[in-house]
């Protein structure tokens, strides 16, 4: 329950100042986002604990074991399908563009013309751009497995989640981007591979959400346009 | 469909990435409320970070997933109490943010340093409160005292940053 009022005028000027922090925290997580120290899993019980020591000894074991095998037999889902998509991207992604030049990472330069953003010059654009106008962003996707993504601009809190794009091979530092579909998607990235995705900021749809104050810095995925080869 | 899936995150049988997709669309707010709880250093990023990960560790402890927002900031201020004597003492005026602040025609500068300067407890409250929009008992059970200390602290809060404004 909302207490009465004690001082409207010095209340109101603490919540713009949180509004104004709220804004400058959003900033500054896209240009540096929070790393992970370590990988954290829910605390399981105790029997299931003992499950799962069971189960990653037996998963090493077998790792191990087939090791040889992997190494030489094609990887039938990685290599089938590395981005299977209800979006407009996945067909096409790796074959119809032009790639010019490549940059380190193996990522293009260029795609038909238009010049591919990685590393930190991703950051300054998001905050200097003030339309939906798209722009291409080069970077990787981890090793990862089959997950579900959504759009993340609706009311309330995310419930979903957005790519992990990270800014080079092996970096920890990453950004996210969200499908442009309000529907789930499905989406499986089984190595490390290179991408290079069209994207825009302010979708139209943040308009609509003006509670939602870092919307209009959300990366919004249009299409995939180059995928690289997996490692 | 995003509240089937947040419960199903939260109830520990929906991937990992879900979850973490719905606590990382909360790390700007956080991360504020860390600036405002213990400093504009780097211990308030450490203090998010100490945030997601006991939220990861204690998933299943939230039933409701409306009410993840609230769970999250309580999380953050227990921490942030607990860890006083590593957090709060960091607490200080940052001219580069008054800078950033004037550049933007925000009158902020003067009622953030007399933030700063508030009792670590009060200034909890404050943010938790007045700030956060945390209600009196969630601000109460975040900082675990009873409702009337917190309203005690909640005024006494009030009356001294406007004696710092004066």
């Amino acid at each position: 329950m909302t207490e009465p009022s004690m001082d409207p005028e010095l209340e109101g000027q603490l919540q713009a100042l949180y509004r104004f922090e709220l804004k400058r925290a959003t900033n500054d997580l896209r240009a540096a986002p929070i790393m992970r120290r370590t990988r954290v899993v829910a605390r399981p019980g105790v029997l299931a604990a003992g499950f799962s020591f069971v189960a990653i000894v037996a998963a090493l074991l077998v790792a191990v074991a087939l090791r040889p095998i992997v190494g030489t037999s094609p990887r039938a889902g990685a290599d089938a399908t590395a981005v299977a998509s209800t979006s407009p991207t996945t067909a096409t992604a790796s074959s119809t563009p032009t790639a010019t030049e490549r940059q380190q990472d193996s990522i293009p330069a260029t795609i038909d013309g238009q010049p591919v953003l990685t590393g930190w010059a991703i950051a300054d654009t998001i905050a200097n751009s003030t339309d939906d106008t798209p722009f291409l962003i080069g970077g990787w996707f981890p090793a990862g497995g089959n997950y579900t993504y959504c759009l993340a601009i609706t009311p309330g809190p995310a419930s979903c989640a957005p790519y992990l794009l990270h800014l080079s091979k092996g970096s920890e530092e990453s950004l996210f981007v969200y499908p442009d579909t309000a529907a789930s998607d499905i989406v499986s990235y089984m190595a490390t591979q290179p991408v290079v995705m069209r994207v825009h900021t302010h979708d139209a749809r943040c308009q609509a959400l003006p509670n939602l104050d870092h919307c209009d810095n959300r990366l919004v995925l249009e299409e995939i346009v180059w995928l690289g080869p997996k490692s | 469909m995003n509240q089937e899936l947040a419960v199903r995150g939260f109830a520990g049988d929906a991937r990992d990435a879900e979850r973490d997709g719905a606590i990382a669309a909360l790390e700007p707010e956080l991360l504020a409320l860390a600036r405002l709880l213990v400093g504009q250093g780097a211990d308030a990023r450490d203090l998010v970070q100490d945030t997601i990960e006991a939220a990861i560790r204690h998933a299943g402890d939230l039933r409701d997933p409306s009410r993840l927002r609230s769970w999250l900031v309580t999380i953050e201020a227990r921490l942030a109490i607990r860890a006083r004597r590593r957090f709060w003492r960091s607490v200080r005026f940052d001219p580069e943010l008054a800078a950033s602040a004037g550049a933007c025609g925000d009158d902020s500068t003067a009622l953030r340093e007399a933030l700063a300067r508030l009792p670590k407890r009060i200034r909890a409250a404050v943010v938790l409160h007045h700030m956060a929009g945390l209600s009196v008992g969630e601000t109460a059970a975040a900082m675990g005292v009873s409702e009337n200390t917190v309203k005690s602290e909640l005024k006494e809060g009030l009356r001294k940053l406007r004696e710092m404004l004066s």
